[in-house]
């Protein structure tokens, strides 16, 4: 805001033309609110584009793969996989944690940025959403497996029954079966509650029968009714509020599961802050990768502008310094904590120096590819010409998730692979069911995923309708009113 | 803010960014007829004006305020005669809401304070997006819906204790059913710190069910048929236009009186819909 003008003077009203203080509008000034309508919903009643196919099909294929591995793992029994002592959780815990933490994006620019009021959600949030069941989904069946009889899973749940059998609630991986399966319920409802007003456009606009009563079935009968808006405004914030804690929660639980053991590299109190700053920033980077591609495919450059994908890498050079500064601090603890086995673990397995006799961790690299895709390549953001290119954008977002999957992997297997004796050190390698699944599982969120964006409005419609410049009345702040909070979200937006 | 302020603000958007406001100024309807111009093709009575200008708008609106008073229930008798076979013939014509559409913000909110200060309860405004400021404007009360999620949160909070003391930390027998005094590392049975997790997710838990099925219960839906979807017009309801309906229920519903306030407030469009013949 500019010292020249007097600030008492300034209105606070939503309908202020926004350029007045120094503000641009979120969408192009020209966008009509039957535009987004047609755009969005357009989507669902077109034949795909040929891009779509071009990704589709080999999507089903990956997810064929998944299907196959998921059968020859359950014949065969978890020794299929590399895992082996003394490297027990391997390659199915990091995809599980990896996936975990692509879906808390989604949380978080649904809740979280909604919470804070950032408009520019809008135009990702549905998209993140429906992101973030699909990576729950596919993240749940890594530890589904990983109990090596997932037939008797259920063991899991308190369930009364004859075996007058009960889980353990003092086992961190209990609270994480309760946590996903809270985190999955919360994203679904939070997601499907979104959609209806969408789906309701989707039907009045349908000309065929059949998509008029499938999408009228799940819009539930939705009339636009303010009546509903009202309550509907009001569920929609406490989503946001109760969203907000459990995906925070959720990493910190996954993140409880290496912190509680006494492994050095895992017993460290900074996990839980760490965990939760590296999944949204892993969620941010996919979402851009996704998001990338497919306002490319379906020419959604209106409805998701450069100022959008501005704010998404300012995000993730934000959270990359987060994690850069988790890193350094797991650097300082060790050292600090005169523990000299957390000490060996950073310096020799990690960094990969060799320690007075020779020894090191053969797993170094992967310290040193996570550390330069996750720290190093975001700092390209610093500079606008990054910001505003899409192929510096799409690369970095992959080479950002390539990191976060290392970090994992570093995490997991390299501090387990060299613990407190030498003579029960190992090494892991995959193998190709390893690679098949976690293949698979791309596969398997893409094909989810593109089914998403090809039948379900993939942007929120009513959401972005009402940040359109002028979509509330003009005379609005006449009476203000303490209740009409929640309902202050959707007013015109500034940018930032 | 008077008035003049808010004109004054208009004007600034309309002149600083070139069709800022556009979608939401008040446009002619092109290609965009009144479905079904006499009573037997629709289930309404219908009194559509193809708007091509303001003036024009306010010609046919006279006209059509004209013939109505001339002849009401000229217009009624059509439908009615529809069905003459029917058992409840009455019950086939009935009314069901007067539907008055507009195409800006500002209209439905001028207009919504006025369907409020008559007195009207059983009627409602129907906007594609949650629109600001109609809250005040319909007089609504603020919603009950957070205490639901609250008291269901705290309700999920107090079962995650229950079921893990009667699992970890006691031997009772509660239904046949008996827990371990179990100690786990270190721990005592029924430990309160590693409770934490699981007494907070299972708060949010049943707070998230309970806010959705407490919306669906506050707002009433699924509800697939109303009244409202047999005006073929509504469909832009949920795409680009405001729409006011107020419900024959209602005490004061007037065939004559609430249409003459509805057209007072300058509708685009104006239709009495009746109830589907079931």
């Amino acid at each position: 805001m500019s010292d020249a003008l007097p600030i008492d003077t300034l209105p606070i009203d939503d309908s202020v033309p926004i350029e007045d203080i120094g503000e641009r509008h979120l969408m192009p000034a020209d966008m009509t609110i039957s535009e987004v309508t047609n755009l969005v919903a357009g989507v669902t009643e077109r034949p795909a584009p040929r891009g779509w196919w071009i990704l589709f099909i080999p999507a089903v294929m990956l997810a064929g793969l998944m299907f196959a591995c998921l059968g020859y793992l359950v014949s065969a029994g978890t020794g299929v996989w590399g895992n082996n002592a003394p490297v027990y959780w391997a390659w199915d815990i990091t995809n599980f944690v990896w996936w975990i933490g692509i879906g808390h994006a989604g949380t978080l620019i649904s809740a979280i940025l909604f919470l804070f009021r950032q408009k520019w959600r809008t135009s990702i949030n549905r998209f993140a959403e429906a992101m973030t069941v699909f990576a729950v989904l596919c993240a749940a069946i890594f530890p589904v497996l990983h109990t090596g009889r997932p037939w008797l899973d259920y063991y899991l749940f308190p369930i009364p029954s004859a075996m007058n059998v009960w889980p353990n609630f003092k086992s961190p991986l209990m609270w994480d079966v309760f946590a996903v399966n809270t985190y999955l319920t919360i994203s679904v409802v939070f997601w499907y509650v979104g959609l209806i007003p969408d789906l309701a456009t989707i039907r009045d606009r349908s000309t065929n029968l059949l998509r008029k009563r499938i999408y009228g079935f799940f819009a539930l009968g939705w009339r636009g009714s303010h009546r509903h808006w009202q309550h509907y405004e009001r569920a929609y914030l406490i989503f946001a509020a109760i969203s907000t804690p459990l995906v925070l929660s959720v990493h910190s639980v996954v993140s409880f599961d290496f912190a509680t053991s006494v492994i050095p590299g895992w017993h460290t109190t900074i996990f839980p802050p760490y965990f939760v700053t590296g999944a949204v920033f892993s969620g941010f980077a996919l979402v851009m990768t996704l998001m990338l591609i497919v306002r490319a495919v379906f020419g959604m450059h209106r409805v998701v502008t450069l100022k959008h994908l501005d704010l998404m890498t300012k995000f993730m050079l934000a959270t990359s310094m987060l994690v850069g500064y988790a890193y350094a601090m797991e650097f300082f603890v060790a050292w600090y904590s005169g523990n000299p086995y957390e000490w060996w673990h950073f310096y020799h397995t990690r960094i990969g120096l060799a320690d007075s006799t020779g020894q090191r961790s053969p797993y170094f690299w992967a310290w040193l590819a996570m550390v330069s895709c996750n720290v190093g390549v975001p700092q390209i953001f610093w500079f606008k010409f990054a910001r505003r290119s899409i192929p510096v954008m799409f690369v970095a977002t992959l080479l950002i998730n390539v990191g976060m999957w290392f970090e994992r992997f570093v995490i997991i297997v390299l501090s387990i692979h060299r613990d407190y004796l030498p003579s029960a050190w190992g090494i892991f390698h995959p193998t190709l069911v390893d690679m098949g699944l976690y293949l698979g599982t791309m596969g398997f969120f893409l094909t989810l995923f593109l089914l998403f964006v090809r039948w379900l409005p993939m942007f929120a419609i009513a959401e972005l309708k009402g940040i359109l410049p002028g979509a509330h009345p003009s005379h609005l702040h006449d009476h203000h009113e303490p209740h009409e909070a929640p309902a202050g979200e959707l007013s015109p937006a500034p940018a930032e | 803010m008077s008035e003049d302020d808010d004109k004054k603000l208009d004007d600034d958007s309309s002149s600083s960014e070139k069709g800022a406001s556009e979608p939401f100024r008040k446009k002619t309807i092109v290609g965009m007829a009144p479905v079904g111009q006499t009573p037997k093709e629709t289930k309404g009575t219908l009194m559509g004006m193809p708007a091509i200008d303001d003036a024009q708008v306010e010609a046919d609106k006279q006209e059509k305020l004209a013939a109505a008073e001339e002849k009401p229930a000229a217009e009624e008798k059509p439908a009615a005669e529809e069905k003459p076979a029917a058992e409840k013939p009455a019950a086939a014509a009935r009314p069901a809401l007067y539907l008055a559409e507009f195409e800006t913000p500002d209209a439905i909110v001028h207009a919504a304070k006025r369907v409020r200060d008559a007195g009207y309860t059983k009627w409602d405004c129907h906007t594609p997006y949650a629109l600001h400021g109609l809250d005040d404007a319909m007089g609504l009360t603020p919603t009950k819906i957070g205490i639901i999620s609250f008291i269901f949160g705290l309700t999920g909070v107090l079962a995650a204790f229950l079921l893990m003391y009667a699992t970890n930390a006691t031997d009772t027998s509660v239904m046949g059913f008996a827990g371990y005094r179990a100690i786990i590392g270190g721990k005592p049975p029924g430990a309160f710190p590693s409770m934490v997790p699981i007494l907070f997710e299972l708060g949010i838990l049943l707070c998230g069910l309970s806010t959705l099925f407490g919306l669906c219960g506050l707002v009433k839906l699924p509800r697939h048929n109303h009244p409202v979807f047999s005006s073929e017009r509504f469909a832009r309801a949920t795409d680009d236009r405001y729409f006011i309906s107020i419900e024959a229920a209602d005490d004061r519903f007037d065939l004559e009186d609430t249409r003459a306030l509805l057209e007072s407030t300058d509708p685009s469009f104006l239709e009495l819909v009746e109830e589907d013949a079931a």
